[in-house]
């Protein structure tokens, strides 16, 4: 992967990737639709899944919607924290060894240590869901209403949705073997452009342009 | 901004008036809030709030504390309208809980700096203090000892009436205490939007459920919280107004804040007493096709 040269660039990679996670959010959204219609049946043993995963699919529809930029994120926020709370629950419910998949070799951390990642992801959407005045005097991108430094606003967007896909994706994979709906390719695909996006983009490279508020205020 | 219900209807289209009319009480409502931060020097005021400006002037404070909540608010509000538009109560319901928690931190300020009960101010500088502190804490990500973070906070502003002690994260329930029903609203929109139990979701959408998007009690649902909302961030708007800021009593915010809250009172109590009639004669079995399903 190519470094990172200036802050233009670092702005427009992530613009295109934030934007690549949007569509990947819909092709999911679709697959959904397909494997699980409202008027479906749904079988008690697998319910919660389903549920949960309707509820989701409501959260991810309202994230689909919004045009990204430097605010977005205080919309976003209270989508991407519910729609997480529901997957990490149906996580709970998969299968250690369909998991495997997707852990590191000490059976802990998910992939590329997503894990750490998701963790300080939830402290970071928290800081958007509930105001307090000092927090808002801060920047946009520390969940204030502060100038915006744009490429720390981006990253805080793109590590959100594209964690969003990774997870939204894999719990979908789990359903589609459940309901015997024959979408594993289609989200696998899915998945694959996701993974593309994110090995092509690396938010701490990234985060090298992040102006301190001194510099941006002088 | 609303109208009344229809005097011949039958209940479903009661209860779809009644949503119709409360989604126009909040885009009234966000058009007050727009209005307000229309007046005052927004972009003047970011920074941290420091307690020794609170010794300075309290009322000071209390303005740069209520813009930064309206204008955190109206993001959700507006969020909230668009939610509405695409009939999605989820995502109206996790807009809901921020915005309820402007209002309410407006509406606690307010209270404990023009409040006649003892020690309010002292209430509020212990909340700034808090506030301080805790951003801090977080911001520092547990790079940082929490007493080393502490001593320099202190030693910043040497001049502190109190200085900054270690604190507890807030509980966000009690942002919303001094909001009529604050807290039953925010624990049901927690406990059926947010953490959502499997009898939740398998209910109607207004319990949190994802079971039916477009029966009668799904409206019921859209037009309770648009109610809700419309009404707290009316309030939010009152209260803030009240600060004596030259510009906002020339423009005479705080009445027409207050005008809005009143109509809006006015009618959402008729649709009530509508709606109840309606499903009292529905009980006794004589409201015909707009039986409740």
């Amino acid at each position: 992967m190519r470094s990172v040269q200036t802050r233009e660039e670092a702005v427009d990679r992530l613009r295109s990737g934030s934007e690549r996670c949007i569509s990947c959010l819909n092709e999911l959204l679709h697959v959904h639709f397909e494997m699980d219609p409202a008027d479906r049946v749904i079988r008690t043993d697998d319910e919660e899944i389903v549920y949960r995963l309707r509820k989701v699919l409501l959260h991810v529809k309202a994230i689909t919607g919004w045009q990204l930029g430097t605010e977005v994120m205080h919309v976003l926020a209270p989508e991407l924290r519910t729609a997480d709370e529901q997957i990490d629950l149906v996580w709970k419910k998969l299968p250690k060894e369909e998991l495997s998949a997707y852990l590191s070799d000490d059976g802990k951390s998910v992939v590329g240590g997503r894990d750490r990642a998701f963790k300080s992801e939830k402290e970071l959407l928290s800081s958007y869901i509930h105001p307090t005045p000092q927090r808002l005097g801060l920047g946009k991108a520390l969940g204030g209403l502060g100038r915006p430094d744009e490429v720390h606003c981006l990253v805080n967007l793109f590590v959100s949705l594209s964690g969003l896909v990774f997870r939204y994706g894999v719990s979908l994979g789990f359903m589609s073997q459940l309901l015997n709906g024959r979408k594993e390719g289609s989200i696998a695909s899915v998945l694959l452009k996701v993974t593309e996006t994110m090995s092509a983009i690396s938010a701490a490279d990234c985060l090298r342009f992040v102006v301190s508020g001194k510099q941006r205020d002088s | 901004m609303s109208e009344n219900p229809p005097a011949s209807a039958s209940l479903a289209m009661v209860v779809s008036k009644y949503r119709e009319s409360m989604a126009g009480c909040l885009r009234a409502s966000l058009a007050e809030v727009n209005d307000f931060l229309a007046l005052v020097d927004f972009e003047g005021i970011f920074g941290s709030i420091e307690e020794t400006e609170f010794d300075d002037d309290p009322v000071i404070v209390f303005r740069k504390m209520s813009y930064f909540l309206l204008a955190k608010a109206r993001l959700h509000v507006f969020a909230a309208l668009r939610a509405n538009q695409e009939s999605n109560i989820h995502s109206l319901a996790v807009q809901t809980r921020p915005a309820l928690e402007c209002a309410g931190q407006v509406v606690s300020i307010f209270k404990d700096l023009y409040g006649k009960y003892p020690g309010g101010e002292k209430r509020i500088s212990r909340y700034v203090n808090a506030d301080y502190y805790q951003t801090v804490v977080r911001l520092s990500k547990g790079q940082i000892d929490h007493n080393q973070i502490l001593n320099q906070i202190n030693a910043a502003v040497p001049m502190r009436s109190e200085p900054i002690r270690k604190v507890k994260s807030f509980r966000e329930s009690e942002k919303v205490q001094d909001l009529e029903f604050g807290v039953n609203w925010y624990d049901y929109l927690s406990d059926s939007f947010f953490h959502s139990d499997l009898s939740a979701l398998k209910n109607h959408s207004y319990f949190g459920g994802v079971r039916s998007m477009n029966s009668m009690y799904d409206e019921y649902g859209f037009a309770a919280l648009l109610d809700y909302l419309a009404h707290q961030v009316m309030v939010m708007v009152m209260y803030a107004a009240v600060c004596p800021d030259n510009r906002l009593v020339e423009d005479k915010r705080f009445e027409k804040a207050a005008e809005l809250l009143e109509k809006k009172k006015t009618v959402s109590e008729a649709f009530r007493r509508k709606l109840m009639s309606m499903a009292d004669q529905s009980d006794s079995g004589t409201a015909g096709s707009g039986a409740v399903r």
